[in-house]
């Protein structure tokens, strides 16, 4: 039991790679609070892992969601130990030609107003000691067509977590990040569905160990960074990418 | 048991953190090998943990390829290869390095981990994962480091190189960067420094103390176990925050 007594929040926690996150806390020893916009989706994730978890339906774009969210949490576990800004995604694959100010500034506010805010709330009720593990990307450290905002915005997080991770450390917070490339979910698989295999191939040769990962590979990281292993680790970047990004 | 039944061999595996590491495996069910250069050290160490101890140098093509021999006749198989080998042979800034010094520091912090990833690759006929033990020094510019630097510094290259040319034969290759843990490996240099200089270096780091061998113990078993299996090419700090501030 790695995160035995430890009260985690993850948000956009009901599906993907944050349920995936949420289910592996679980089963070591953590309590959860998965938020996410989709009640009856969020009300049957927190069902599936049983007691110890518990549903704070909203948007993780909102502030007053976010600090509600952070203090129910709170107040049902007792403490919080572990934040996961895992909301976030692309709103259209463009590059820099079309990308009008609405998706670059959506693109912003779902993966880095989401991720300062979860991160801000919760900070302000976590117990010294915690820790905090942003969900980045390998997009913008290797530029790739269609990805122009959701480069910045996960490029965004790097700098942020370490800043954060130099900051917070006098009060013994760790904060790091993890980059997958794609793995499959609700939200990508159709991505993969719809490649001809010429287009798969050519996204496996992107991956030096040739095949796409899992969301419980991302979910691995993420305890192993968020866990008592980790604690003289902080403002790390922990590529999951099958070396896509040493290639 | 994160690592049950998994043959791995470690060298520098008789002090510090190589010797943190091997516990680190040994209680999650790791059968071991052990090298080292002193007899009387890695065969104690290899006693207390049920491990086979070799003497050898890892910088030595023979002993290296024996170390590896000794796992698959042992158990049959290689696994996983921790480097845990390094020298500070050669601690001075550029002007006052000399050759003798820069060379012995190569051969010992990046000439002895080609070598033993070299033979484990060639072993590891169904997979694996190989760590390298790197140093923030190969990440960051530091005093007195110039030779140190260098080699650390061509491990991270190593490490990339490997990961894309043996991903394919799901061979792993990553990398732990460690900040300053004091062990016997760094005592002389802890030393020299005296007690105000080594409160002004800790207090470069964020968290506001140095590592602990345990850290990258349980950096090497993150990476190494099946956890890690779609984690290849990794240079992982560990490091108090060190070169993110």
């Amino acid at each position: 039991m790695r995160l035995k007594d430890k009260v985690a929040f993850i948000t956009g926690g009901g599906t993907g790679i944050g349920f995936a996150i949420a289910k592996r806390f679980h089963a070591e020893g953590a309590s959860v609070g998965l938020m996410g916009r989709r009640r009856e989706v969020l009300d049957q994730a927190v069902k599936s892992l049983g007691s110890g978890a518990m549903a704070v339906p909203g948007d993780a774009t909102r502030e007053a969601d976010v600090a509600n969210a952070v203090d129910r949490i709170k107040a049902t576990f007792g403490a919080l130990d572990i934040v996961i800004p895992a909301a976030g995604g692309q709103i259209k694959r463009t590059d820099l030609e079309e990308t009008t100010l609405d998706i670059f500034r959506g693109t912003l506010e779902l993966n880095v107003i989401s991720a300062f805010l979860a991160a801000r709330e919760g900070v302000r009720v976590m117990r010294d000691g915690g820790a905090i593990v942003f969900i980045g990307s390998n997009a913008g450290f290797i530029g790739r067509s269609g990805r122009f905002s959701y480069a910045a915005a996960k490029m965004a997080l790097q700098g942020m977590t370490k800043q954060m991770a130099v900051t917070l450390a006098r009060r013994n917070i760790r904060v790091n990040i993890v980059a997958p490339a794609i793995v499959p979910t609700d939200l990508t698989r159709p991505l993969i569905e719809k490649a001809t295999p010429a287009q798969i191939e050519q996204m496996l040769d992107e991956m030096p160990i040739r095949r796409f990962g899992a969301v419980e590979d991302v979910a691995n990281a993420c305890l192993y960074l968020a866990s008592d292993e980790a604690t003289w680790v902080t403002g790390a970047n922990l590529p999951v990418d099958g070396g896509f990004l040493a290639l | 048991m994160r690592l049950k039944d998994k043959v791995a061999l470690i060298t520098g595996g008789a002090t510090g953190l190589g010797l943190a590491t091997a516990r680190r495996f040994a209680r999650e069910g790791a059968r071991l090998v052990l090298m080292g250069r002193r007899a009387a050290k890695i065969e104690a160490a290899a006693a207390g943990l049920g491990a086979r101890a070799v003497v050898g140098d890892s910088a030595v093509e023979a002993d290296i390829e024996r170390a590896v021999g000794a796992a698959q006749q042992d158990f049959g198989r290689l696994d996983i290869l921790v480097s845990s080998t390094g020298n500070l042979a050669e601690s001075r800034n550029v002007r006052e390095t000399e050759l003798a010094g820069f060379m012995e520091s190569l051969n010992g912090n990046l000439v002895a981990p080609a070598l033993a990833a070299r033979a484990a690759a060639r072993a590891m006929t169904r997979g694996g994962a190989i760590v390298l033990i790197g140093s923030t020094s190969g990440l960051i510019g530091s005093q007195n480091r110039f030779a140190y630097a260098t080699a650390k510094s061509g491990l991270v290259g190593m490490t990339r190189q490997m990961a894309v040319t043996l991903g394919r034969d799901g061979i792993r290759v990553n990398l732990v960067a460690p900040g300053l843990i004091p062990t016997e490996f760094n005592e002389g240099y802890r030393a020299s420094l005296g007690a105000e200089r080594l409160a002004a270096v800790t207090a470069a780091y964020p968290m506001g103390h140095l590592g602990d061998p345990d850290d990258i113990a349980n950096a090497c078993l993150y990476l190494a176990s099946d956890e890690a299996k779609w984690v290849t090419g990794v240079i992982l700090a560990v490091d108090g925050g060190l070169t993110a501030g």
